[in-house]
């Protein structure tokens, strides 16, 4: 079997001719290829493997300890995120579990009474004027990459652009997969961006329900169209504009109203 | 014979868990799941966001479990049902502007007489005013809704087609103090106004009375999905 | 075998003792770490090959790190202390890859 086969170090054969401490084949050369051995070298031995050791030790114990507070408390945080993130994950998979339940109750209680009726319907209209309804239907994607180490795209910039959107007659609107509704919020976390408290990573995809041509026409007109075509010219951002067939949005998840009552006529 | 292949397979196995470990990486990295990257101040937000979510998500929980129990326990009987559908009828026109509504919140006073004052800036009063909780907002003599839209230029400012005139009311029902606060950081929107030139007065009130009403446009292209 | 006890029992006092290493020495850290596991490696592999010796074993690793900690002193003196450090830990470690593939081929063929 020849030396050949999976060489030493491979390409940096050249580099280093033999890696090993020439000293080894000195010594070996004076001893006559004997092997060495002697009270010295059992002391050497265990001199040099102690030593070594403790090297290693220190620098281990160092390390770990000189993980500076600032680092811990990062590390910290973001554990606490992940475990928010699991946690919303399954507190919303049961919301959206409950509210099914309760309109099944509530249409059965309800069906077949004219009271009933109306009411139900009602509330159908209701939830569709505030969002809270998946939808599906023809309309326009905004994708937008903000390339760059910082962020040139800020929270500000996507509102004036969803904005534009609404502007432009949108029916229904998504950012990220997230639908927005009356409570709904666009802000910024560094290079996260949270739409209704949700954290959406880039590419930031806008997706709005309505009538694609006249969406498009109107877009065209808006500031917000304006200031992302002057971003693709000096930060170089993508912003692309597409017409979709069919779009489907998810309903949207705002909190009832705590502080606020209806008032009037009733 | 095995032996034969056995090299072969195992390198098989190496390369495809390679591919697998690139592609995971390459996903995580452009989905910005990142997390590690972020800076503690961001994660801080990150967090505050994620809690707040929570918090929302564990209300909405209990009452449609108190709903839930309510309909049961009256052995689903159609007044305790109509009563707690005309509840949710009552909150989604809260929230979608169609009945008016009261309660605590701010009332602000705008001024602008150097016509300074952007679109742009009275978008992002909304924005802050929302995130700070509102339940409800009106601009002028106009309600806010999940697509209402600032158009116009500055100093001549638009809200759903109406122009807006100077000065300008805005009512907003929500906490007070949290929402005072929001519209008072640093290079928030008093910055901003004042900046421009204009003024902001703000009233913290324990009553609210949010009359303006939106009307809804039946949607010609949105189709309840399934 | 002895070496390797000894080994690990200096690796445990070392992390038991954890004393406070001291802001000069810490730059130098990296470097004995690399130099250290250079050594061992290089050791198994003189091992494996039928020449150790283990006078060769402490002077190597020794004079490795007095070496190498002057080229960062003297690097950091002109400036370029960081990037003398990185060379150091690169050719250590390049060296530290080449022993372990001969440790490799001795294993796999015996």
């Amino acid at each position: 079997m020849t030396e050949r086969r999976g060489g030493d170090g491979g390409p940096l054969r050249g580099l280093l001719p033999d890696l090993l401490d020439p000293g080894y084949a000195r010594a070996a050369a004076r001893r006559g290829n004997a092997p060495a051995a002697g009270h010295a070298q059992v002391v050497a031995l265990v001199l040099g493997a102690l030593l070594i050791g403790l090297v290693l030790g220190v620098a281990a114990a160092d390390a770990a300890a000189r993980a500076p507070g600032a680092e811990k408390a990062r590390r910290g945080l973001i554990d606490d995120v992940q475990d928010a993130r699991r946690r919303t994950d399954g507190l919303s998979a049961t919301a959206g579990r409950l509210a099914a339940e309760l309109k099944v109750a509530q249409q059965r209680a309800l069906a077949g009474s004219a009271n009933g009726d109306a009411t139900l319907e009602t509330v159908r209209t209701l939830e569709q004027a505030a969002g809270a309804v998946a939808v599906t239907g023809p309309g326009l994607r905004i994708t937008v990459v903000d390339g760059g180490d910082k962020p040139n795209v800020l929270d500000r910039d996507l509102q004036v652009l969803v904005n534009g959107l609404w502007a432009s007659g949108a029916e229904a609107v998504a950012f990220g997969g997230v639908r927005l509704h009356p409570r709904a919020t666009v802000r910024q976390a560094g290079g996260a961006v949270l739409v209704d408290n949700r954290p959406v990573a880039q590419p930031y995809v806008l997706e709005a329900i309505g009538d694609p041509a006249g969406l498009h026409t109107r877009l065209v007109d808006t500031d917000a169209y304006g200031r992302f075509a002057t971003f693709t010219q000096v930060y170089g951002t993508r912003f692309t504009v597409e017409t979709v067939d069919s779009l489907s949005l998810p309903a949207g998840v705002a909190a009832e109203p705590e502080l606020a009552t209806k008032e009037g006529s009733r | 014979m095995l032996r034969n292949r056995l090299p072969t397979v195992l390198i098989a196995i190496l390369c495809l868990a390679l591919g697998l470990g690139i592609a995971t990486q390459v996903r995580r990295t452009h989905a910005g799941d990142t997390l590690a990257d972020q800076r503690p101040q961001d994660l801080v937000v990150l967090l505050d966001g994620m809690q707040q979510r929570e918090a929302a998500l564990r209300k909405e929980i209990a009452d449609a479990e108190a709903a839930l129990a309510r309909l049961r326990a009256s052995g689903d009987s159609s007044a305790a049902a109509l009563a707690e559908a005309q509840r949710r009828a009552d909150a989604l026109a809260v929230l979608a502007g169609t009945a008016a509504a009261a309660g605590p919140g701010l009332e602000i006073e705008l001024t602008d007489p150097q016509r300074g004052v952007a679109p742009a800036d009275l978008l992002d009063a909304v924005q802050e005013l929302r995130g700070a909780g509102a339940e409800a907002i009106q601009v002028g003599d106009v309600r806010i809704g999940v697509d209402s839209a600032f158009t116009g230029s500055t100093g001549a400012i638009e809200l759903d087609g109406v122009r807006l005139s100077v000065p300008l009311t805005i009512l907003a029902i929500g906490d007070p103090p949290t929402m005072d606060a929001a519209l008072n950081i640093p290079g928030g929107v008093v910055d901003t106004v004042e900046r421009a030139g204009g003024g902001v007065r703000i009233a913290q009130r324990d009553r609210v009375h949010i009359t303006a009403l939106r009307t809804i446009r039946p949607p010609q292209y949105a189709r309840p999905a399934g | 075998m002895i070496g390797i006890v000894a080994l690990v029992i200096g690796v445990l006092i070392g992390l038991w003792l954890d004393p406070t290493v001291p802001v000069w020495v810490q730059p130098y850290l990296p470097i004995a770490v690399v130099a250290a596991l250079d050594a061992v490696f290089g050791g198994v592999r003189a091992r494996l090959d039928g020449i150790f010796d283990a006078k060769v074993f402490v002077v190597s690793f020794v004079s490795n790190v007095v070496v190498a900690a002057l080229i960062v002193l003297l690097g950091d003196q002109l400036g370029v202390g960081a990037q003398l450090s990185t060379a150091v830990v690169v050719v250590l470690g390049i060296r530290i890859f080449g022993n372990a593939a001969a440790i490799r081929r001795h294993l796999f063929r015996a």
